[in-house]
């Protein structure tokens, strides 16, 4: 039953993947009619989408630093002290995960129209924090609360103040989860269509804007060709994590409700 | 050393989550309080009703329609999807095959990765007249199906885009599953399917009963997925909410819409958090 659902998982990325190269205009028609490049000729070359991709990396990059100055605070203190309301806490800071899309991007958009915020890049970097950070949050806390907390003891015994002590005992042993969690808002930040629809003006088109417009006008391998792009540089980005951090330490960071 | 001085360190994420979430909440809310008027010269006209959420409510208007359809589909998507889930997270948490788990897990995260537009996309090309499904069933000498547009479609694609997320929380919670209580079962003479249906999912439960609320959210929430392959036949509350907002600018509907959901969510929320806490065991600490 593994097997099948792999193929299931597999199935439909290969087929699309496959189609980036097929010559015809019009897509989803199933045997490919024959092999060019052309469409990566085109992707490569078209400032929309180049814009769009540049434009997408950045935001997630700016993204997943201000999720984690802000959320490294916050997940050490909920982690590692007790408070009262501290699963309200948790709870509150969560609710944009729980919030539909579209119900974030229409809401921020009247709030920022009414607090006369009319600048596209930084009503999309606000709201990218904003549903990117509980998923950070999730991720942060529970590296913090499943390191070994002995040798931090020992540290401080042995003399180290506080800040000593993060930085070269904790830091190293969170290190992973931090980069997981990381990657993990990163791309929750590239990935996102509806929020950034609401939000993005003409001249500033993140990638899957870019896309979704193109899919809404037109049909063709052009965005197969993208997307067999994003596959690749996933691909990459495991390959990566692989190699620098593990794969197996990558469970578990998902963000599980109801602690 | 100051004791009190680290609650400072909650305050810039609360404040900004505050000021980013609750405002607009709130204007929202007010909102959906105010009547409706078709080309008024401003959005909000007149005083404050009740009106929009009365017409929610009413069992004649296709509303609760919309409701059920998400709930129900989604429903089906995340069963389906922790049973498939849980056939690989179980492979990937006790296989001794280093080289077969890195790779699965590989392809897991790599389709967790691929985004929601390639993947709708995708499902298109499967299921379209011109699609992989539909060529093969016409080579082998059926008809074709109409598959766009169904709920079925809609099922596929949710299923599709949660199993990743499913897997990656379910291997968790399956490799906190003691092995050697495992074992034990085996050595008293129990075969595997009564090890794992006594044992191990068990055991397993409160991390299948995270992965359950978390992939509902996940797809009740989804607007894509039913936009594009369901085609208009099934709306799902974000695609209804965007509409009242979009394309009948019915600000106030749309603002109830999604306070509705939005409570709805939260008592979903609140009551699995309890019954997680019901079950006793985290699958962190």
């Amino acid at each position: 039953m593994a097997a099948t659902t792999l193929v299931f998982l597999i199935l439909p990325i290969l087929v699309v993947v496959i189609l980036s190269f097929d010559p015809r205009r019009y897509l989803a028609y199933f045997p490919p009619a024959g092999f060019t490049f052309k469409w990566y000729q085109f992707l490569i070359t078209s400032p929309t989408m180049m814009g769009g991709l540049v434009l997408s990396v950045i935001i997630a990059t700016i993204t997943v630093v201000n999720c984690l100055v802000v959320g490294l605070p916050c997940a050490y203190c909920i982690a590692r002290r007790q408070f009262r309301g501290k699963e309200l806490l948790l709870n509150f800071l969560s609710l944009p995960m729980l919030i539909p899309e579209v119900v974030i991007g229409i809401s921020l958009l009247m709030f920022f129209t009414r607090a006369l915020l009319y600048d596209s890049l930084t009503k999309i970097l606000l709201a990218h924090f904003l549903f990117t950070f509980p998923y950070m949050l999730r991720a942060l806390t529970a590296t913090l609360v499943g390191y070994d907390k002995s040798a931090e003891e020992a540290a401080l015994v042995l003399g180290a103040n506080q800040i000593q002590a993060f930085a070269s005992v904790v830091f190293p042993l969170i290190r992973a989860g931090v980069i997981g969690g990381s990657i993990f808002a990163f791309f929750i930040s590239f990935d996102n269509t509806a929020v950034t629809l609401f939000l993005a003006d003409p001249f500033t088109r993140t990638l899957p804007v870019a896309l979704f417009v193109r899919l809404k006008s037109y049909s063709d391998p052009v965005i197969a060709a993208a997307s067999t792009l994003l596959i690749a540089l996933s691909y990459l980005i495991i390959i990566l994590l692989e190699k620098t951090v593990g794969l197996d330490k990558f469970t578990g960071i998902a963000p599980l409700p109801g602690r | 050393m100051k004791r009190s001085s680290w609650q400072l360190l909650l305050i810039p994420g609360a404040a900004l989550v505050g000021a980013l979430l609750v405002v607009p909440l709130v204007m929202l809310a007010d909102m959906s309080l105010h009547r409706y008027v078709p080309f008024a010269p401003s959005i909000v006209v007149g005083g404050y009703t009740l009106d929009s959420y009365l017409i929610f409510f009413n069992p004649v208007e296709a509303y609760l329609r919309v409701l059920y359809d998400t709930l129900a589909i989604s429903l089906y998507s995340v069963v389906l999807t922790i049973l498939l889930g849980f056939s690989i997270a179980h492979f990937l948490a006790r296989t001794k095959h280093v080289r077969m788990r890195k790779l699965v897990m590989s392809i897991t995260i790599a389709s967790f990765f691929t985004g929601t537009l390639v993947r709708v996309y995708s499902w298109v090309i499967m299921l379209g007249q011109g699609g992989v499904v539909n060529t093969v069933l016409y080579a082998l000498g059926f008809e074709r199906l109409r598959l766009i547009g169904t709920d079925t479609a809609i099922i596929l694609g949710l299923i599709h885009s949660s199993l990743s997320l499913a897997i990656l929380v379910l291997v968790g919670s399956i490799r906190n599953v003691d092995p050697s209580v495992e074992q034990a079962a085996w050595t008293l003479g129990a075969d595997p399917i009564t090890t794992f249906i006594r044992i191990t999912l068990p055991l397993s439960m409160p991390g299948i009963l995270a992965a359950f609320v978390i992939l509902y959210a996940w797809d009740a929430t989804a607007f894509l997925v039913p936009m594009i392959l369901g085609a208009g036949t099934h709306l799902f509350i974000a695609n209804l909410i965007y509409d009242k907002f979009m394309s009948t600018t019915n600000f106030p509907m749309g603002s109830a819409i999604s306070v509705v959901f939005i409570l709805i969510s939260l008592l979903f929320f609140s009551l699995s958090s309890a019954l997680a806490k019901k079950l006793g065991r985290t699958t962190h600490d």
